[in-house]
This record gives structure tokens, C-alpha cells and sequence, in this order.
């Protein structure tokens, strides 16, 4: 049983498998690809604190950041942006920490508030985390709260940063 | 047997809704028997911090705990102040800190009723109470520059006066709310599935939610008719004509049509002091005579009273004081014990959010699992408010 | 409505006062509470708002405060009660009210998860607002210090 599983995985990849490696690499291949993730980044519903609040008008008909593509989804497998909207607390951070282990790859963080950057207001209290240092953090958000112009300026930030720098496929 | 019966289901921080607070539900079938809410996963510890703040600056600290509903939370933090500073602000600023206090009841209510919608289902009733929630965030951007959180009431007085034209556009948005009321009512508050899924559900009756302490409209749906602004009036309330919505179902449905009942009172309200608004300073003498003659002269020019620097060590006399106020989500309730220096000693404050988290236990039991959205989203409870 | 309060009260409370438009203080002590409750509540009051703890280092004391009033009596609803009790510092218990009051329950989970202070009769049980794995003593005390600004920040 063990032989048979050793000599599988060390078998050579086959030629269909070689020529669509080859052909993603490719730079349209990849332009298509980049154009596809920027223009769907669906957040995770999951509110941290009070930013939620203008989080949630940001969907809202006035600001309309559905219009990028931009739709805030229930399950966290089918969501790639994580949104840690103001406070963490330290019981909250072990949630935000498996919430982001299970999010699909490529994903991105997004901070947004004061208290998300280094603890806003409420820098002193005895009972809050610094996102930075748990999660890796893509953009920074300021504000208390960031206006909804301010949320979807954040969003145009992750695209440009995908469009630019593209994003690694998790195999590499 | 009857171990194996009951299944222990763990609704997460992390679930279709506003998030932060864990449920245990134990189910037997589809039935709920046992309900638990776990809070604390918002805790900022906003009272530990208020001890190492001066008393100015725990305004902004007050007011983000509860972020839809800002207005309220400072007045009755500025009440408290007041109280142990003896002073009264002046009848104009009572008028101005009344007006600001509806509009603010306003669109709150409208964020309640928009989360409720949504998780019922309704996602219409979600974007249109959340658009209808722009024109009033409009008019207090215009009274005091601030989308949410406005800081606007501060002991001796307001920091802003009326802006010219401020009267027309208010009366212009309580026209409009009051069309906009009527296409909600077709569309969501009356409508068969909404009917369906609300009324008889989660029913609190009315010694009940006496005996447990709930607070706002979950108690008024309940029968009990208790509004802070007619059993203690503060502000301007004493002068202003207005009803307390009570309704004596106890469920869902009734504590719906509580709230939108209460923002068509908030609109007469806001007609009435629009018309009776006196004319005056709108911050007490004896400050601004502390203030040196060059600030003096720019806040008379331009009617804004910036922060002066003779407010960074206020230091109120030894005492203590409380007050209430009612809030969009019911009675909020604070407590200041000064021992004279320019942090408060102690500084308490209960939410109603907090005074409502007991609700959760008594209004579910017997009930089924899908109705747990539908009760949760009835209660407005914000999580943030709760756990401070 | 002092002097009714002081009658029904009778030597139970060692002070029953007004101290201003519809704030009474009536301050008893720690083995007495129930016993208070219990006839405020044949009076009419019928709810909590309020559980508020202050810690005095200096006294060796920690002042444990309910703020009480009704909801059902419009009349008796325009005055909130204070009514105080002090506990040692290091060995606080008191006993809970919820027997009486079903409303001070959360607000009691919160002092003593906050204060450290037991209360006796308290049914449930584990920490309400502070994670499970928290160091270090109750946060509300004045010995935790949490940093401030300043030249010491």
C-alpha cells in the first residue's frame, strides 16, 4: 500500500498537465485572471465592532459598492476579503484567525478604522489586538468611522494592488 | 436516551447577521429548548478607559459603543456632567439637543428595522430603509459635520447653532419619511410573509418582561408604557406634545410596528421644535465670559464654539450623580463618582443593549429554529452597545 | 416618599435620605440586602438598572451600588433608588438578589467577572464579558493599571 502511494506521487506530470501550466503562464492568461479577481471580491459578513455600521451603508443605493463587483457573502469558503472593521478583542481574534485559515486562496485583509490600525481610541484598554500582528494585512483604512467613499477606496486599492502586482497561485 | 435526544448547536461569532455574539442552542428536533447567548466579543473595556480620560475627553469615547445611535449617549453623559457641575444650559440649546436627539432616533429605528428586514429576508426592506437612513444623516451633517458621530452636546451648552435654510430641508425629509412609511408598510411591515413569520413569535408577556428588565420598544410592545422622556423629562421634553407608542401583543410583529410607530412621533416632534426653537445663546454665559476675548469674538462670528483649551482640565467638585435618558433601544443609564480631579473615579454605564440580552433566553424557548432570526433581528440588539 | 421608604425599612437601613429631585440613598448593610430587597419590592419596585461596584483601596472596601426603581408604578418609576452596601476587599461576598429581582442577574455576572466579587446564589456560572483565558486580577479594581498618556505612556 505504501509503495504503490510513493510511486504515484513521484510519477512525471503528464503532457496535458505540462502544456496548461505553460499556457497560465502566460501574460494574457494572466491579465484575464487578474481582471477576473479584482472585479469580484466578495467580504466576509463578518463585523468586528462598530465600523459595521457604515460597512453596511456602503451597500447601501447611495454608495452602491455592488457596482465593483463587491458583495458581502455568509459562507467563509466562498469569500476571498476580510474586513476587520474597527476593534478586535482577543476573543474575537481567535475567530478572525480561523476565519481567515479558511478562506479560499488568494485572499486579502483589509483594515478599516482607526481601531483597526493601531487601536483608535481605545488604545489602551486591556483587551484588544492589533490586527498586524495576527493577520497579513493588505490596506489600511483610516477614519472612525471611514466614510463608505472611504470602504470603497479601500477596495480600489486591493484591485489596483492585484491588477499591478498580481496575485501568486498557491502553489508556488 | 434523553441525552442523545438533545443536539447542542453552536450559532458562532461568525454567522449571517451582524456577528460578535455565540449562541448555544440546545434543539430537540427542530425545537429550541435551551437558549444561551454568550457575549463579550465586542468587550473594549469603555469603563476602565473613561478612568484614565479627562471628562471632556470621554464624549467621543461614549458615543462609540453605541455608533447608530451617537445623539442620544452624549446627552445623557452631558446631563450626568452637568448635574455635578450645576449647571443648566441655556432653553436654546435645550431645544437645538432635542432636535438632534430625534433625528437621531430617526435613523436608528431605520437601522433597525433595515437589519430586520434582511435577516427575514427582505433585502428590498434593507436598502430601502438604509437609503431612506441618507437624507437624516444629511441634515445632521449639515447641524453638526459628522455623518455619525457627532459630539455635539457639550456641558454648559451645543457647540454649533442652526445653519441658515436647516429648517426648510428638515421639514422637506419629514415629508418625504412620511411617504416613504407608507410604501414600507405595503411592502414589508404588513406583508403575508412578514405577518407570517413575525406574529406570535417570540412572545414576551408583559409581567414577564417586567420582572427581567428589558428596556425600549421590547418593553412597550409589551404592554408596559414607560418612556424616560415622560416619567423624568430632560430637555426640552417637558414643553413638546408627543405620545408613547404602546402595544400589548408582546411579539415580533408588535415590537416592529413599536418602532415604526416612533419615528412617525419623532417627526412631530422635530415639526414642534423647529417651530417653537427659541431665540438665545446656545451656550451658557458664565463659560464663554472664561473664554479669552479673541476666541470670543470668532465664536460670535461664526456661531461654532470650538473646544477651548479651558476645558482640558475641567475638574467638577467631589460627588456623584446618575441620569437617564431613552436612547433609539431604550433606557440608557450612567453614574459618575468624581473625587475632584480631572478623571472621573468611577464611571458607569449600562446600555440598553446590555439590559437586553436576557430577552434572548425567555423569547425563544418552544419555538423553532428559523425563528431565530426573526426574534433577534426584533430585538435590535447591537452587539458593540452591549458588551461596552 | 423618604419617610415612607424609612418606615417600611425600618432599622434595617443605617440611612435613608434625599439627596436630590428624585434620587433617594438608602445605605444598609451587606447581610441585610436581601431583606431590603424584599420588602422595596412589596412596595412596588420591581427592577434593577443598575449593579455598579467602586473599589476603595484606601478604606479596604469595595462599595457595591443598585440603582432600583419600577416599571409597572408610574408614580414610584420618577425616583431611582441607591441603595449601597460595602464588602471587604479581599474576601467580598454578598448575597445575590435575583431571588427577588430577576434583572440584576447579568448585571451581577458582570460585577463579578469585572470586581471579583461572589455573590452567593448566583446560578450561572463562568465569565461573561472577559475571554476565559484572561491573566491577571479583576480589571476594575484601581491595582490593575492600564497605561495612560502621558510622560509615563
Amino acid at each position: 500500500m505504501e509503495n504503490t502511494r510513493k510511486r504515484e506521487i513521484e510519477k512525471k506530470p503528464s503532457l496535458a498537465r505540462k502544456i496548461s501550466k505553460r499556457l497560465t503562464k502566460l501574460r494574457p492568461v494572466q491579465a484575464i485572471r487578474r481582471w477576473g479577481i479584482s472585479y469580484s471580491l466578495w467580504p466576509v459578513h463578518f463585523t468586528t465592532a462598530c465600523c459595521g455600521t457604515e460597512f453596511a451603508a456602503t451597500s447601501c443605493p447611495r454608495y452602491d459598492a455592488e457596482r465593483f463587483g463587491f458583495l458581502p457573502f455568509v459562507g467563509t469558503r466562498q469569500c476571498n476579503v476580510l474586513f476587520i472593521e474597527g476593534t478586535l478583542t482577543t476573543k474575537m481574534a481567535e475567530a478572525a484567525r480561523v476565519i481567515y485559515q479558511q478562506m479560499p486562496e488568494p485572499k486579502f485583509v483589509i483594515c478599516m478604522g482607526a481601531c483597526a490600525i493601531d487601536g483608535g481610541i481605545f488604545w489602551n484598554s486591556y483587551n484588544i489586538v492589533r490586527p498586524h500582528e495576527i493577520l497579513p494585512v493588505d490596506v489600511y483604512s483610516p477614519g472612525c468611522p471611514p466614510r463608505p467613499e472611504g470602504v470603497i477606496k479601500s477596495v480600489m486599492m486591493v484591485r489596483e494592488k492585484i491588477r499591478e502586482k498580481g496575485t501568486p497561485y498557491p502553489e508556488d | 436516551m434523553s441525552e442523545e435526544r438533545f443536539l447542542e448547536l453552536l450559532i458562532g461569532p461568525q454567522h449571517p447577521g451582524s456577528g460578535h455574539m455565540k449562541i448555544t442552542a440546545e434543539m430537540d428536533g427542530d425545537i429550541i429548548v435551551g437558549f444561551e447567548p454568550n457575549i463579550g466579543y465586542v468587550h473594549r473595556a469603555v469603563e476602565k478607559i473613561a478612568e484614565t480620560k479627562t471628562y471632556m475627553q470621554i464624549i467621543p469615547l461614549v458615543e462609540r459603543p453605541a455608533l447608530p445611535d451617537t445623539a442620544n449617549h452624549n446627552l445623557g453623559y452631558t446631563l450626568a456632567l452637568e448635574k455635578l457641575l450645576g449647571i443648566e444650559a441655556p432653553p436654546r440649546a435645550q431645544y437645538l439637543r432635542t432636535l438632534l436627539a430625534e433625528i437621531n432616533r430617526i435613523h436608528s429605528h431605520l437601522y433597525g428595522i433595515g437589519i430586520h428586514g434582511i435577516f427575514i429576508g427582505s433585502s428590498t426592506m434593507f436598502m430601502w430603509a438604509f437609503a431612506d437612513r441618507e437624507p437624516w444623516m444629511e441634515l445632521a451633517q449639515q447641524l453638526t459635520g459628522a455623518r455619525l458621530t457627532y459630539s455635539y452636546m457639550i456641558p454648559g451648552g451645543v457647540r454649533r447653532n442652526l445653519p441658515e435654510g436647516f429648517k426648510d430641508n428638515a421639514l422637506k425629509a419629514t415629508r418625504y419619511m412620511e411617504r416613504r412609511l407608507k410604501d414600507y408598510d405595503k411592502l414589508f411591515v404588513h406583508n403575508p410573509v412578514t405577518v407570517a413569520r413575525l406574529r406570535d413569535v417570540g412572545i414576551l408577556k408583559k409581567n414577564l418582561a417586567a420582572r427581567i428588565g428589558v428596556v425600549g420598544p421590547t418593553l412597550r410592545a409589551s404592554g408596559i408604557s414607560y418612556d424616560v422622556r415622560k416619567i423624568e423629562p430632560y430637555c426640552a421634553y417637558p414643553h413638546l406634545d408627543f405620545d408613547v407608542v404602546v402595544r400589548e401583543e408582546g411579539d415580533s410583529h408588535a415590537r416592529l410596528l413599536v418602532r415604526v410607530e416612533e419615528i412617525l412621533q419623532s417627526i412631530r416632534i422635530i415639526r414642534q421644535v423647529l417651530d417653537e426653537v427659541p431665540d438665545g445663546p446656545v451656550f451658557l454665559e458664565s463659560y464663554i465670559k472664561l473664554l479669552s476675548p479673541k476666541i470670543r469674538e470668532e465664536a460670535e462670528k461664526t456661531q461654532i464654539m470650538r473646544f477651548p483649551a479651558t476645558f482640558a482640565a475641567l475638574k467638577p467638585p467631589k460627588g456623584e450623580a446618575t441620569s437617564r435618558v431613552e436612547a433609539a433601544r431604550g433606557e440608557v443609564f450612567y453614574y459618575i463618582v468624581s473625587d475632584g480631579s480631572p478623571q472621573p473615579y468611577r464611571f458607569r454605564m449600562v446600555t440598553p443593549s446590555f439590559r437586553n440580552v436576557v430577552a434572548f433566553k425567555y423569547a425563544l424557548l418552544g419555538r423553532r429554529l428559523a425563528d431565530i432570526p426573526a426574534v433577534y433581528g426584533s430585538l435590535d440588539y447591537f452587539p458593540p452597545e452591549a458588551d461596552r | 416618599m423618604a419617610g415612607s421608604i424609612s418606615e417600611k425599612l425600618g432599622d434595617l437601613a443605617t440611612q435613608v435620605s434625599a439627596v436630590s429631585p428624585g434620587r433617594l440613598l438608602i445605605t444598609v448593610d451587606a447581610s441585610n440586602i436581601v431583606e431590603t430587597a424584599r420588602r422595596l419590592h412589596e412596595m412596588g419596585f420591581d427592577h434593577v438598572k443598575s449593579v455598579t461596584g467602586t473599589d476603595y483601596p484606601d478604606e479596604n472596601r469595595l462599595e457595591v451600588v443598585y440603582h432600583v426603581s419600577s416599571f409597572e408604578n408610574l408614580d414610584l418609576a420618577a425616583f431611582v433608588l441607591q441603595i449601597k452596601t460595602s464588602v471587604n476587599r479581599f474576601d467580598p461576598n454578598l448575597p445575590s438578589v435575583t431571588g427577588i429581582w430577576p434583572s440584576a442577574e447579568y448585571l451581577e455576572r458582570e460585577a463579578s467577572d469585572l470586581l471579583g466579587i461572589r455573590f452567593e446564589g448566583l446560578s450561572a456560572k463562568g465569565r461573561l464579558l472577559l475571554p476565559e483565558t484572561f491573566a491577571g486580577g479583576p480589571p476594575l479594581r484601581k491595582d490593575f493599571k492600564i497605561r495612560t498618556e502621558g510622560i509615563d505612556a
